[in-house]
């Protein structure tokens, strides 16, 4: 794919949450929730992963009252092919076992 | 959902966060923001303080990042602002990444904080005073006074004496130094009070000459200064008189005074000859040393109130009554004496020359040899001395190829310094280019600075220029830097070397030179600068400069209304 990432446990569970409903978005705290990372570490994941322009992001749309409106995430399209690839060999290599994306 | 009633902790968290968002960076803003949205969703207490302390982490991590990438883009160009787009080609817009600035501050900043820049720069500042900054009222002066206040060092004190301008604290101090140490009573031989004429006519001062005579009765330095004594009263007495008369009328009295001729006899029969400069350099390498005082000022300070002018006018004017005397003997028929009397300068001067180490007094006495030989050549061959001749005009060709080997140009000339004076005239201009661009540095870099943020196409020439300088500048100041240390760190060796010698110096040239480089001007500008310094000159030319700038100015303006 071009540019490889240092994929750590923690990116791998991310991708491996991202991959689960690709077309879905997910908030933060769900994927936080989802892979028990803390928003310390799942954050800085997701900004690589959109400088990378693998991970598409937008603002949730103002309705609820007395919260600010929510940042979404999902893989983009060349994303949701590497995460695959890398999710893939990581589990060749047995250091990964995918646990939501069934890749 | 967010709670209705959050408990304190909880509020503590979203407040902290909420804070937190204020101060992300620009570029990365919106992932605080994300972070704060996701805060409410959070459950329980404890949750979202673990949610605020993993937003605080990625904030530190954003900031270091901001940080780390600052340092590529140029000072006052802001992350994601207008300026980051365009600044490479934009022409208000510092150019220069902001490590490189600050590579260039920083080795600018070391050159200058080395011992040699910073001599280099107090002594270029110095070196524009009128007449080459030769005053005692310099600050380590102050110091040494303080120090001599404290301590009394008789060593201190005579240095004081030579270098101070107060009559009383010269005399004084020389008195009490010479009390203290009788070793420095040669102090006496250099002490010149700065009552013109007549210097010599303090009372301290004759009591003086006396005790050195007495401490140094075979040396003809005392004898010569006896003989200035006796010219003083001649010269007081025809300044008493109005100076009517001949101009060189107290020159005509000393010679018809038999004092006066006595004590010149006896300087000429004496069996040695020293002008104490060894004495008074290694008295000035001692205060220097004792009292952490390293500064080449000291030494020209001590060199240019040593110099033996008076018993050089005395000698010279004996040496006109000795040639008179001779010419007078040989219109006589008297060759014998006459011979005599001409050889006597010659004598005096071959003795100078071969016991003191003084090049400014061997110099002048070259002259007078050259003279005494050029009277005596034809005056030996009347006499058929052939061999004495032989010997006559062979050191008389000598001395002639040694004045013409050194070269003349005018009054400074015979200066060494003066000679290669590039490098003189380029520590003074950096001494005051420096300070000048390090100014212009620190201001163009606070303006841009203050003004970055602001919307490009608001700024102004000024901030056009600001931001020219913030290129320039560090890079100048540099080079500046750089050329100040070359120029004056082969100086600053020379003089370390001679000063720090644990032998007494004989040989002042080296120790002249290296004190009075940074005072010294290539010889075009050494005529103009002494003959025409004054600060009337420089007001002149700057009003005339200023007047011809505002003309400009004001054509430009009105020009640039008519073509409206």
């Amino acid at each position: 794919m071009g540019i490889r990432l240092r994929i750590s446990p923690q990116t791998l569970a991310v991708i491996d949450s991202l991959l689960q409903h690709p077309a879905q978005w997910r908030h933060g705290y769900s994927l936080s929730q989802q892979t028990e990372l803390p928003s310390g570490t799942l954050y800085p994941i997701l900004m690589r992963l959109e400088k990378l322009a693998w991970l598409e992001t937008r603002w949730e749309e103002p309705g609820n009252l007395g919260r600010p409106p929510r940042h979404l995430y999902r893989l983009t399209g060349p994303g949701r092919a590497w995460a695959t690839e890398e999710l893939r060999a990581a589990c060749a290599k047995r250091i990964w076992k995918p646990v939501y994306s069934g890749v | 959902m967010p709670e209705e009633n959050p408990s304190v902790p909880r509020r503590a968290a979203e407040w902290l966060l909420r804070r937190a968002v204020g101060f992300w960076p620009h570029e990365s803003g919106k992932w605080g923001r994300a972070l704060a949205a996701e805060l409410p969703s959070t459950a329980g207490a404890w949750e979202a303080i673990r949610w605020t302390m993993g937003g605080l982490m990625v904030l530190m991590r954003e900031w270091m990042r901001h940080a780390m990438g600052s340092w590529k883009r140029p000072i006052g160009v802001p992350a994601g602002g207008a300026l980051e787009s365009q600044w490479k080609n934009a022409p208000r817009a510092p150019r220069t990444p902001r490590w490189v600035t600050a590579l260039l501050l920083l080795a600018s900043i070391c050159l200058l904080m080395t011992p040699d820049a910073r001599q280099a720069i107090r002594t270029g500042l110095r070196a524009w005073r009128p007449y080459g900054g030769w005053r005692e009222d310099t600050e380590f002066v102050a110091k040494l006074r303080k120090e001599a206040s404290h301590h009394r060092d008789p060593q201190l004190l005579g240095l004081l004496a030579l270098m101070s301008d107060d009559n009383n604290e010269k005399t004084r101090s020389a008195a009490e130094a010479v009390q203290a140490d009788p070793s420095l009573t040669w102090i006496y031989s250099m002490i010149r009070l700065n009552e013109q004429p007549c210097c010599m006519l303090h009372p301290l001062i004759e009591p003086g000459v006396v005790a050195l005579q007495k401490w140094d009765p075979d040396n003809a330095v005392p004898r010569l200064l006896a003989a200035d004594v006796v010219y003083e009263h001649a010269e007081k007495a025809w300044f008493e008189t109005g100076g009517r008369g001949s101009f060189v009328f107290p020159e005509k009295t000393v010679e018809q005074n038999p004092k006066w001729l006595a004590a010149m006899d006896s300087a000429f029969k004496a069996p040695k000859y020293d002008s104490y400069a060894p004495k008074a350099f290694d008295l000035c390498r001692a205060v220097a040393a004792r009292y952490d005082t390293h500064e080449p000022e000291l030494t020209l300070q001590v060199m240019f109130r040593t110099w033996l002018w008076e018993s050089r006018g005395q000698t010279r004017i004996y040496d006109g009554w000795l040639f008179e005397q001779g010419e007078a003997a040989e219109r006589a028929g008297n060759l014998e004496a006459a011979s005599a009397f001409y050889w006597r300068p010659a004598i005096f001067a071959e003795q100078v020359v071969s016991q003191d180490r003084d090049e400014n007094e061997n110099w002048a006495l070259t002259y007078v040899e050259r003279d005494s030989f050029q009277k005596l050549e034809p005056l030996l061959i009347k006499m058929r001395r052939t061999d004495e001749n032989a010997i006559v005009q062979y050191r008389l060709a000598s001395l002639q190829a040694t004045i013409k080997a050194t070269r003349w140009d005018g009054w400074f000339g015979s200066w060494r310094w003066y000679r290669d004076g590039w490098a003189g005239l380029a520590i003074r201009s950096l001494a005051i280019v420096i300070p000048l661009l390090a100014a212009a540095a620190l201001v163009s870099l606070f303006i841009v600075l203050l003004r970055g943020r602001a919307n490009v196409k608001s700024q102004g020439r000024g901030f056009a220029t600001s931001c020219a300088a913030v290129d320039f500048c560090p890079v100048l100041l540099l080079i500046a830097s750089a050329s100040l240390f070359a120029a004056y760190h082969p100086i600053a060796v020379a003089y370390q070397r001679v000063i720090s010698a644990p032998w007494q110096i004989n040989t002042m040239g080296d120790l002249e030179y290296a004190a009075s480089a940074p005072y010294g001007l290539p010889m075009a500008l050494t005529e103009f600068y002494y003959s025409y310094f004054n600060a009337y000159h420089y007001w002149i030319a700057a009003i005339v400069a200023l007047s011809m700038l505002a003309l400009y100015i004001l054509f430009r303006r009105a020009m640039k209304s008519s073509t409206i």
